[in-house]
């Protein structure tokens, strides 16, 4: 699912990163040391914050939009649907796209706002990125560590050396075999079973989430795609259409 | 008994070592142990299946669910100067 209100993106990386990082200018910004961890903690939970109210977020947009089933007008109609117990596997990969990561964050924040910490298992793999997505998976770490969520951030080399010889779909199919290793493990190890394993590629509004968890429970699919699209003038326009 | 030891003594320490193998079992789950890789998730202890499914996804319970891997492993701008940095050290100061 992915929507066109994207243009912000590097503000808000530069936002996030001024988050957590202006504590005091002259200590260190990570937590290395007994000394300084309250501190640093301070100024996570902060940024946690600003996660979860989504200010000034391309993520800040979403209770704002039109949506086709109202998924914004009804509050209440996923209450069913968190008050069941079930597990949810949330898989990102990235692949050099550290301005979709920050919201991509958001997003997970806000789902185990909804859902609870212990509901949800978040598997990144940074996919022999160039930019600064090492750096904002620390950041990533660091909050999800804070909010107690289990997760797995992985980083690999490429599959082949050179990207112009890249074969695409073998490269996709690599990394999400990859990204699904701790859902295979749980399992095998412990038994555990999720529910939905939620993909986030591109940026997606929380309740979207849910309200495609709702249609692929109501149509007993065992996979459902987000549609891309967008609001004109009060009709919807949908880029992924085929033509005759 | 021919050595001067009794079927109540033998009996007695049986139930010592089986009493001691159920203590250490339940005490030591299989994520404590330090040869296993720590990023991989862990099978079930003794004291996981009487705490129930509840907390199975509970990070605070057990440290592998929040794991990092791959970071660090791969050549930087630094990675020379740290080395030689740490080569001079042990020539200099710790080479027995």
């Amino acid at each position: 699912m992915e929507w066109t209100i994207t243009g912000s993106a590097s503000r808000n990386l530069s936002k996030f990163c001024f988050y957590v990082t202006s504590s005091d200018e002259l200590t260190l910004h990570s937590i290395v040391g007994s000394d300084t961890a309250q501190m640093d903690t301070q100024s996570v939970i902060s940024s946690i914050e600003t996660l979860l109210s989504l200010h000034g977020w391309v993520a800040a947009d979403c209770p704002t939009l039109v949506r086709p089933f109202g998924q914004n007008s009804h509050e209440d109609a996923f209450d069913d649907l968190l008050s069941k117990n079930h597990l949810y596997f949330v898989g990102i990969v990235i692949h050099s796209a550290d301005h979709f990561l920050v919201d991509q964050l958001a997003v997970i924040v806000q789902l185990a706002k909804r859902f609870g910490p212990s509901r949800l298992f978040v598997s990144m793999l940074d996919y022999d990125s160039s930019d600064s997505t090492a750096t904002l998976t620390d950041l990533s770490e660091a909050v999800l560590i804070l909010l107690g969520v289990p997760y797995r951030i992985r980083r690999v080399p490429g599959m082949t050396a050179d990207p112009a010889a890249a074969y695409y779909p073998a490269e996709e199919a690599y990394m999400r075999n990859l990204a699904l290793e701790p859902l295979n493990e749980l399992y095998e190890r412990r038994r555990i079973k999720f529910h939905r394993v939620i993909w986030l590629k591109g940026f997606t509004c929380p309740n979207d989430i849910l309200e495609t968890i709702k249609v692929s429970e109501a149509n007993d699919a065992a996979m459902v795609c987000g549609m891309d699209w967008a609001e004109h003038n009060g009709f919807f326009i949908f880029s992924d259409r085929c033509e005759p | 008994m021919a050595y001067g030891f009794r079927r109540r003594n033998l009996t007695r320490i049986f139930i010592l070592i089986s009493a001691a193998i159920l203590i250490r079992l339940a005490t030591s789950s299989k994520s404590s142990s330090s040869r296993t890789k720590t990023h991989e998730i862990q099978g079930h202890g003794v004291l996981d299946f009487v705490h129930g499914s509840e907390h199975a996804l509970d990070a605070r319970r057990h440290a592998f669910l929040q794991s990092r891997v791959g970071r660090d492993e791969r050549e930087d701008l630094m990675s020379d100067i740290v080395r030689n940095g740490v080569d001079d050290y042990w020539e200099r100061f710790q080479k027995p």
